[in-house]
């Protein structure tokens, strides 16, 4: 069974992603960068929709939600384990010196994605408007002085589904500048 | 001028650079600032990145993270109202000077790390919002660690030849025959956002190769970082345009649906994400036609 599991996410990892066969990745490294490339693809999908170019629909806002659920929280967790970065990884040593903040990040991303699945009703919001925490006019906050308020499940599912898509978006990239080298 | 000639005048030379005058003189600025127009600008020209440190949890403006440069560590000062460890005690006209002359109360030159290269052409009315903007930051009274550099980059009166080889104006004056939105675009990109500080590529004594390197990228970025070519050529190869990069401006999602990493995550999260829709479509436009090199 478990062979299967692999050879079929393999065979995936050939017809879709051929950056990935070319990186030569096996095992639990190459589940992980199937896992990120499925929430990249999902994000390229989506993202027109998020920005109001094409006709909202609910239903793509779970479905991409639960995309991201799937592959954030400690089901990412899970494909870290320690050390193994060796090349292709492009993961960074500090992912285990600093495993608090990295694992903060990764169940935000799943908080983020549980929001936008509670939030996909709530219509998508003012797409064309930033993420929210800019230009209110709040001073403090544009000279970075802004009280982090915390990001709860039930503050999150409040907001619109265009601000809870760009600030997820925040969310893999800042994960992405702490924690992952460039090529 | 050679870098070994450079190298050894600023070792040998430095008793002698010490008197040697780099300061332009500074007019008294009595222009009254905006505090939304100042921190705007703040932001979009990364005063507030470089010079909190995020990562340590410090508090907004009390310095930067230290840069690891190929020459040591430089610490982005503490730029609250702190009299004794920030900028309380200066006035205008120093805050003017350091920003576009790059050079302390005293004259002595700071290093190219901070960025004042690409802020030369900030005018009067800018400098004064900036001012205001910094005047609204609470005191932080705590010092940043001493900068650590090898000699002879250890000896800040050694900059005044490297400003001399290698300070360049920044390309920001308007090009006519081009559209307002492009020449915008153009004053942010070169100017207030310093794009090419990470994407041109440095020769071996930390200049910008402006001449030959422009936008083409940078593999020794402090840090570790290696930013690609952001030429309009190379833009275009790697599949963007005018929106998806004003998009990624905003959000951080690159055409691929991934999302920016490296210095680039940190440049939309601290910065591009709190600037206008006009004004990243405006750089987008500018440097998907960076058409008059
Ligand atoms: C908690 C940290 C973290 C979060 C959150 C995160 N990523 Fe990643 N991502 C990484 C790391 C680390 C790598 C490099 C993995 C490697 O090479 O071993 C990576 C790699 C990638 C890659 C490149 C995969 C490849 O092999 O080419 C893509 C695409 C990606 N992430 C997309 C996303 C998207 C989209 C999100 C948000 C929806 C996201 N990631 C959220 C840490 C994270
Ligand atoms: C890329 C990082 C970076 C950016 C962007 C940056 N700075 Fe700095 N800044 C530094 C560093 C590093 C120093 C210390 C230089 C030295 O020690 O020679 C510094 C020094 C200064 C100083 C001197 C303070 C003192 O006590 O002597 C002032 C003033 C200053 N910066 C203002 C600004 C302003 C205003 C902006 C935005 C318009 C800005 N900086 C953007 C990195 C940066
Ligand atoms: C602090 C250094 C730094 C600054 C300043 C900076 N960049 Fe970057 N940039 C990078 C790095 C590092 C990468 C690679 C990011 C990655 O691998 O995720 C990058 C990547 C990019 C890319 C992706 C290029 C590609 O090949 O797909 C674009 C576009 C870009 N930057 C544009 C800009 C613009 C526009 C500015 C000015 C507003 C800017 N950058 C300022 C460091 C920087």
């Amino acid at each position: 069974m478990k062979f299967r599991t692999f050879t079929f996410a393999a065979s995936i990892a050939v017809l879709a992603t051929t950056a990935v066969a070319h990186k030569g990745a096996t095992g639990v490294l190459l589940e992980r960068m199937n896992g990120m490339l499925a929430m990249g693809k999902a994000t390229k999908a989506i993202a027109p929709m998020m920005r109001g170019l094409e006709d909202y629909d609910a239903d793509r806002t779970t479905d991409y939600a639960a995309v991201l659920q799937t592959h954030s929280g400690d089901a990412m967790l899970a494909l870290f384990p320690e050390g193994m970065n060796a090349a292709p990884s492009v993961a960074k040593d500090v992912i285990w010196t600093n495993w608090e903040d990295f694992s903060v990040l990764s169940s935000q991303l799943e908080t983020y994605a549980m929001a936008l699945g509670l939030a996909a009703q709530n219509g998508l919001g003012d797409a064309g408007a930033s993420d929210g925490s800019m230009m209110d006019g709040d001073m403090a906050d544009m000279m970075g002085g802004a009280v982090v308020e915390e990001k709860t499940l039930q503050t999150l599912a409040s907001l619109s589904v265009s601000t809870l898509f760009a600030q997820s978006a925040q969310v893999c990239s800042a994960c992405h500048t702490k924690f992952r080298a460039e090529d | 001028m050679g870098v070994v000639a450079l190298m050894v005048a600023g070792a040998g030379g430095i008793t002698g650079l010490r008197l040697y005058p780099v300061a332009n003189p500074v007019e008294a600025i009595t222009l009254i600032g905006d505090v939304g127009a100042g921190a705007y600008l703040a932001r979009a020209s990364g005063c507030i990145a470089c010079h909190t440190n995020v990562e340590g949890g410090g508090l907004p403006l009390a310095g930067g993270a230290g840069f690891e440069t190929q020459f040591g560590t430089v610490y982005a000062a503490n730029l609250t109202t702190d009299p004794e460890f920030g900028i309380g005690d200066w006035s205008i006209e120093d805050f003017a000077k350091a920003v576009r002359q790059g050079l302390t109360p005293d004259d002595v030159p700071y290093y190219p790390v901070f960025t004042y290269a690409f802020y030369q052409d900030f005018s009067d009315q800018q400098i004064a919002d900036l001012w205001v903007a910094f005047q609204t930051v609470a005191p932080v009274n705590e010092p940043v660690p001493i900068t650590d550099l090898a000699f002879p980059f250890s000896e800040r009166d050694g900059l005044k030849l490297w400003r001399a080889a290698f300070l360049h104006a920044p390309r920001t004056t308007p090009v006519s025959g081009q559209s307002d939105i492009w020449n915008r675009g153009r004053a942010l990109v070169e100017g207030a956002t310093h794009c090419a500080a990470c994407h041109t590529e440095r020769n071996i004594a930390g200049g910008r190769k402006v001449y030959t390197g422009r936008m083409e990228g940078n593999d020794v970025l402090p840090g570790g970082f290696k930013a690609p070519a952001i030429t309009s050529t190379a833009l275009v190869a790697s599949g963007w345009d005018v929106d998806s990069l004003s998009y990624a401006l905003q959000t951080g999602i690159m055409p691929s649906g991934d999302t920016f990493g490296g210095g680039m995550g940190e440049v939309v999260q601290m910065g591009t994400r709190f600037m206008t829709q006009e004004d990243r479509i405006a750089m987008a436009t500018y440097l998907m036609d960076q058409s008059d090199e």
